[in-house]
């Protein structure tokens, strides 16, 4: 039996020397490669599978990425990370790493501005309900300081955001402090798969952008609503129109609540402000920025 | 080796397999006994009856149709699951009791008091970092990828030595 005590960066390295084999047998796929390599990149030292790396961009490696990078899905990965209910810990967990990877990747290969913006509305959305988040602070504690992503790698800001979620949880919380949760210890590794606060999940395939510098605009919120952004005198207003008549309905402004006014039996509004605005309609969350 | 026990709750069976066994980017399909059709047309199944959807699993898992595709979701997922116990890689943390397994395709078993009582834990496949093919199958939305099976082992096993699943 193995102990996680392999040390990573030989795993890494031994990793690589498979993946650019697959790849240049057509078996595997580029970015794999590249990805490995970005990772590799963040501990010390130069070995040689980096060295073969660079030999295999400058032959053919660059046209059989360029081909891939059109295909990484970022938003959709991003979609799904953000939309994942509060107690899906495996899948968060999964889905950073796939994150995290990616962005090395990208970072390796001088391509690090195709997924910051992706990176950084994923970093707005976890400011924004920092609760589910919590559970993965030791974790990102113990990458950043093991081997931390470059200086300009994207995923350093994703992982300082994630360790820092317990201390945006308390300044969130009621009185400042962090709701009671048996077992958690701010800056252990144990697990916390819910905190006793209720946090909003947001779901990032409704996650639209208002711009704040149209006079009005509508946007719908799937089958359940439509969102307008109206501005009148220099103030911003949203209105929110419920397809279905629900007393279920409340909003937060980058995770703190929003008073909304009801209008009428459908219809709230609340003041604009630039924030990620979650509005909960009916138990589901919907996702937008305004800015 | 000793048997390995599924989870005890029906419940929690049920909730494993519809977020990791019919998470379309897992791509079960690959690794189990189930073939891409039969497992599509289960997928259709539970995505028509909205258990796929976040926290919807639990209020209509109790229809007819939706238990028996869970059900036969969870004997593949479990087969596989058990696969990786008995044949894969093990590996341990320092920090906890529990064992992990890689197996074909990248199967991740996490498996709790593994030289006494071996219990099932939780079943996944880590997602590799390579591009996905959106494909227009209008049933499953799944996903295509010219993927070698390696890369799955890979990621899985970086996800475990990383400290991904303590």
């Amino acid at each position: 039996m193995r102990t996680t005590r392999i040390e990573e960066a030989e795993l890494l390295e031994a990793q690589l020397v498979e993946a650019l084999a697959e790849t240049r047998r057509a078996e595997g796929h580029a970015f794999e490669v590249v990805a490995l390599a970005g990772l590799r990149e963040r501990f010390a030292g130069e070995p040689a599978a980096l060295a073969a790396v660079d030999d295999w961009l400058d032959a053919d490696g660059t046209v059989l990425l360029a081909e891939e990078l059109a295909h990484l899905e970022l938003d959709r990965r991003i979609d799904e990370l953000v939309g994942l209910p509060d107690d899906a810990h495996e899948e968060r967990v999964d889905g950073t790493f796939t994150i995290d990877e990616l962005s090395a990747g990208l970072t390796f290969c001088g391509n690090q501005a195709r997924i910051a913006p992706f990176i950084e509305l994923l970093g707005r959305a976890i400011r924004a309900t920092p609760a589910p988040w919590c559970a993965l602070s030791p974790l990102a504690s113990r990458i950043l300081e093991s081997a931390p992503p470059l200086d300009d790698d994207p995923a350093g800001g994703l992982w300082r955001t994630i360790e820092s979620t317990p201390w945006i949880q308390d300044s969130l919380a009621p009185g400042g402090k962090l709701p009671v949760v048996p077992g958690f210890t701010v800056g252990s590794p144990l697990s916390v798969q819910r905190l006793a606060m209720e946090a909003p999940r947001a779901v990032a395939q409704a996650a639209s952008r208002l711009p704040s510098e149209h006079a009005e605009m509508t946007i719908s919120l799937g089958e359940a609503a439509d969102l307008t952004y109206a501005r009148a005198e220099g103030r911003g207003e949203l209105f929110l129109e419920v397809r279905q008549a629900t007393e279920r309905v409340t909003a937060q402004c980058d995770g703190r609540p929003v008073a909304l006014a009801r209008l009428r039996p459908t219809s709230w509004s609340c003041p604009a402000e630039p924030g990620l605005y979650v509005f909960h309609i009916d138990g589901h969350p919907h996702v937008v920025e305004v800015g | 080796m000793k048997r390995l026990r599924p989870l005890a709750k029906l419940d929690a069976r049920h909730e494993k397999v519809a977020r990791h066994y019919f998470r379309t980017v897992e791509a079960w399909w690959e690794v189990s006994d189930q073939t891409r059709e039969e497992w599509s047309s289960d997928h259709g199944v539970l995505e028509a009856a909205g258990v796929l959807r976040p926290g919807g699993w639990l209020a209509v898992q109790h229809l007819p149709p939706v238990e028996m595709a869970l059900e036969r979701g969870h004997r593949s997922w479990f087969t596989a699951a058990e696969q990786a116990f008995h044949t894969g890689e093990a590996y341990r943390h320092e920090e906890t009791v529990k064992r992990f397994y890689v197996g074909t395709g990248g199967v991740l078993a996490v498996v709790a008091a593994p030289d006494d009582d071996p219990r099932l834990v939780t079943a996944f496949r880590p997602t590799p970092p390579i591009p996905g093919n959106r494909v227009g199958d209008s049933s499953t939305r799944a996903y295509l990828r010219k993927t070698s099976p390696g890369a799955f082992v890979r990621a899985a096993v970086r996800r475990v030595v990383r400290g991904a699943s303590r």
